[in-house]
């Protein structure tokens, strides 16, 4: 029963994990997020700084299309590391401590977070970590939710259930923090657009 | 021939040797100073114990030398070897011998020093004897004969300062990736070399050597339960306990060297041999690390500067994320009766930037001189800020007033994203970019002063959601509503010091009005240098949805406005806004409908909103080059007399000032008591405390309600 129980907690535990990269600014905070679970997933992003495609200036929502090999093994990949920074984890709560206080404080590089745990750029694990993030990125995803500006600053278009439902003029100069390109540009409700 | 050769190099050997055969003190009238060491290296192949005696000074370039120059980058190590041991060609004893050299200076400096130094200022004289034992340490460590018996030199190592980094990366160190699954990686069970000094590089070493070997932990609870209950000196347990003893006291030492490094102490011989002795884990093996991670810089920073020319060395705190953030490293020297001066030693450090480090500091170093006419305190106080390099440091301050450095990266303008895009490249108080502006370079060097950000920031400190996790930000922080030169750098810089810039236009509409003379186009000029919506708003811009657009005229009522309608009530601001819209070579005008409103549960929002509300409604100057204009110029300090002029094709901006200083009274006291309780600061202290913390947490419970009065918190009331 001992085992049956334990079993059950190891393939919840290995089913939801998180990977995500982070870097806040005065400009605003820029973050984008997967949500991995055995048979599905969600990206969120509230910035496209860590982008891989070229001029995509939308933030929000995305669902993974189809659960693949590919994203099956980045996926335990990353349950792996979850697993063994929960471990440092518990050792340095013993002590009064935890993993991200060791880890230290943050100031304006991107980290990247494991669950909760901060890895910093000066890790060895960290282009590991990014590695995996990026090839999470690169799987087939599709915008549920958010917005979208056009790449000549002058609209703004909303996305619900994977649909444009609602087309404005973009306020620039209400919005974005320079007059002169590249800068960085935000939306109603949040968001961090960088544009070039 | 061979034979010949032979011959010849043994008698030009044994003639370069004629000094050799033993070290010999040698006094040379040349050096700087004259100590002598005399210490024991064990004798080869069973001899006594010998004598060895060496002259220890620093030469003209201050750099320790050794006389028999045992450890010259040109002496041959073996000739080096031959003069420790005899003739005789027998490495073994070499860490022996070197310990007990190395551990015999300090005690011989400090005869030296009593004896010989009365009134001497040469190095030998003042110094400390363990600086001078780690500087000994640093030079056998560059020398040839360190590289070719470093194997025998295992017990030596941790008497040796850590290597120096001559030569800075360019780009930041690449991580190793393992190409290895993770969960197959070999665990490492060797003795590591010495942690580096930094202690925030240590601390991120610390944990990938924990990660890496995260099943020890559980192999040391093991140990700790079933070994000492065995109690077996023979047999298959011993053994046992012995293998598991020796890894795992490796991996102790490892954590123990590093978990010293992150504390900044040296480590002592006892707490390695506890390391390596102990048999199972002592509960307290690692009680270090809770000291570590909580321990505050006792320093005493809280005495007076009384007098002229005293002064007091400040230390960032590393004890925790608040005492980071309110504390910096920089010397303080009073230097007149109404006089002040913050020296900081920044190394600027090449990172891809357009700039050299020489560059960037007389860059910086311009900033500063011209801010500090302006850094002005209660009761007329002056401070003067001074940027030295790491090297200026060493050779303009004794020790005991020497700042640690700040690191700065000099980085690109523009950085190019992971999708090919380029960006402007971020400015903060450890990265600068060449076309950095004098009021964003005091900003940040302000922040090496211990000043905290006062700006309105929905920066998160941990994890943020897509669902905006209120709770994580900062919105604890106290933002005043007056200008403040760590909340909007360009209003204080505009509002204390007159700035020059210069704009041209990039389109035939901003050019017809700069030479139209007529009633339009002098208000269009208006419009151009009026601050857009963003300017003022900031951060608060994405509470205001998307604006209602009304249609695109010639002629408006009060042309010259570019905010009309302006109402603001509490949580919410509505206006309306023109702009400039270039059409067809002449200047058209775009009406928008703007309504901003603070989220329910955002505290801090309706105070800032209203403080925009009054900025718009005065039509503020522009504080940067327009949309239609493009910069020409840096910011820089106008000419006495400059005002504002335009010309055909753009224009130059000059501000008129309006305030006393650069820096309030609170701002000025903070500097000069630094974390210390006392002055007229105190309360700005206390609010500062708040800066990094959420609205929500408990901690934001505890901040001082009189932090909301400006004048309070900026020390206006008590100065003025």
């Amino acid at each position: 029963m001992k085992i049956l129980i334990f079993s059950l907690i190891l393939s919840f535990q290995a089913g939801a994990s998180t990977i995500a990269k982070y870097r806040s600014t005065p400009d605003g905070s820029a973050m984008q997020k997967f949500n991995l679970e055995s048979d599905k997933a969600t990206y969120e992003k509230t910035s496209n700084l860590f982008d891989l495609k070229a001029k995509n200036y939308s933030v929000g929502l995305h669902d993974l299309k189809a659960v693949t090999k590919e994203y099956s093994a980045v996926m335990k990949e990353v349950d792996e590391y979850a697993k063994k920074f929960q471990v440092v984890d518990e050792f340095l709560k013993e002590k009064g401590s935890g993993f991200n206080q060791v880890s230290g404080i943050i100031q304006h590089e991107a980290v990247i977070l494991v669950d909760d745990f901060r890895v910093k750029p000066d890790s060895k694990h960290y282009a590991a970590l990014n590695k995996l993030f990026q090839r999470l990125q690169k799987l087939d995803w599709k915008l549920a939710k958010g917005f979208q500006i056009s790449p000549d600053l002058q609209k703004v278009m909303e996305f619900e259930n994977g649909k444009p439902v609602k087309t404005e003029k973009y306020a620039r100069d209400l919005y974005c923090k320079k007059a002169q390109l590249p800068t960085v540009c935000t939306l109603h409700g949040g968001g961090q657009i960088y544009v070039e | 021939m061979k034979l010949f050769t032979l011959v010849f190099f043994t008698i030009f050997s044994l003639s370069a040797f004629a000094d050799w055969g033993l070290p010999r003190f040698n006094r040379n009238d040349n050096s700087t100073g004259g100590l002598r060491t005399v210490w024991s290296c064990p004798g080869n192949r069973g001899d006594m114990p010998e004598q060895r005696e060496v002259e220890i000074y620093y030469d003209e370039n201050r750099q320790l030398a050794f006389r028999p120059d045992l450890f010259g980058r040109s002496m041959n190590p073996l000739n080096a070897l031959r003069s420790l041991f005899g003739r005789k060609k027998d490495s073994s004893n070499v860490d022996e011998c070197l310990r007990s050299f190395l551990a015999t200076i300090p005690q011989a400096v400090a005869n030296y020093q009593e004896a010989r130094c009365s009134g001497s200022s040469d190095l030998v004289c003042t110094r400390p004897g363990a600086d001078v034992s780690l500087d000994a340490g640093r030079k056998i460590r560059s020398s040839a004969f360190y590289s070719k018996y470093r194997e025998n030199l295992a017990s030596v190592e941790d008497l040796l300062p850590a290597p120096e980094i001559t030569e800075r990366p360019v780009t930041p160190r690449r991580p190793e990736v393992a190409s290895t699954p993770v969960n197959n990686r070999p665990v490492p069970d060797r003795l590591l070399p010495r942690p580096e000094d930094n202690p925030d590089r240590s601390r991120t070493r610390l944990l990938d050597y924990m990660v890496d070997n995260y099943a020890k932990f559980t192999d040391l609870k093991e140990f700790a339960t079933h070994c000492p209950q065995m109690g077996a000196t023979t047999g298959v347990n011993a053994v046992y306990c012995r293998d598991r003893q020796t890894r795992n006291n490796t991996f102790l030492t490892n954590l123990s060297q590093m978990f010293t490094a992150v504390r900044g102490e040296p480590i002592t011989q006892e707490r390695l041999l506890q390391s390596i002795e102990c048999l199972p884990p002592r509960a307290d093996d690692f009680s270090d690390l809770t000291d570590i991670l909580h321990k505050m810089d006792e320093q005493d920073e809280c005495g007076a500067l009384a007098n002229v020319g005293d002064h007091k060395l400040f230390r960032k705190a590393h004890g925790g994320t608040q005492a980071w953030y309110t504390s910096g490293n920089y010397l303080l020297k009073r230097t007149a009766a109404d006089t002040y001066e913050a020296t900081l030693n920044l190394d600027f450090t090449n990172n891809g930037g357009t700039m050299s480090s020489q560059e960037m500091m007389n860059k910086v170093r311009g900033c500063l001189a011209d801010a500090s006419q302006f850094m002005r305190g209660p009761n007329g106080a002056r401070l003067n800020i001074k940027a030295l390099s790491p090297a200026e440091v060493e050779a303009q301050l004794p020790r005991s007033e020497r700042p640690l450095p700040g690191v700065i990266n000099i980085v690109p303008d523009q950085v190019r994203l992971a999708n090919g895009m380029m960006t402007a490249n971020e400015i903060n108080a450890a990265n600068f970019r060449s076309n950095i502006d004098c009021p964003t370079a005091t900003h940040e060097i302000l922040h090496h002063l211990g000043l905290c950000d006062e700006y309105r920031e929905t920066r998160t400190n941990i994890v943020p959601g897509l669902t905006r996790s209120r709770a994580e930000e900062w919105s604890c922080r106290v933002v005043p509503s007056a200008p403040s030169i760590m909340k909007n750098q360009n209003e204080v810089y505009n509002g204390a010091m007159p700035q020059q810039f210069s704009c041209n236009c990039v389109n035939d509409g901003c050019r017809n009005a700069m030479n139209g003379t007529d009633a339009r186009s002098v208000a269009h000029k208006k419009l151009l240098m009026t601050s857009s919506p963003h300017d003022i708003l900031g951060s608060l811009a994405p509470h205001c949805s998307n604006p209602v657009y009304l249609a695109t005229v010639d002629e408006v009522s009060e042309p010259d406005k570019a905010y009309i309608d302006v109402v603001s009530r509490p949580g919410v601001l509505t206006f309306q806004n023109r702009s400039l819209l270039s059409d067809s070579g002449r200047f058209r005008i775009s009406r928008k409908n703007v309504t901003c409103t603070c989220p329910a549960d955002d505290v801090s929002c309706p105070a800032a909103l209203a403080r925009a509300g009054e900025l718009i409604a005065t039509n503020p100057d522009i504080k940067e080059c327009p949309l239609h204009t493009q910069s020409t110029s840096e910011k820089t300090l106008a000419p006495q007399g400059a005002v504002t002029a335009l010309n055909p094709i753009g224009f130059t901006f000059v501000s008129t000032p309006y305030m006393d200083s650069l820096v309030t009274p609170s701002q000025f006291d903070k500097i000069l008591t630094g974390n210390c309780r006392q002055g007229v600061s105190e309360l700005y202290k206390r609010c500062s405390e708040f800066s990094y913390v959420p609205q929500e947490s408990s901690a934001c419970a505890q901040k001082p309600a009189e932090c909301s009065d400006d004048n309070q918190f900026l020390g206006r009331s008590s100065a003025q």
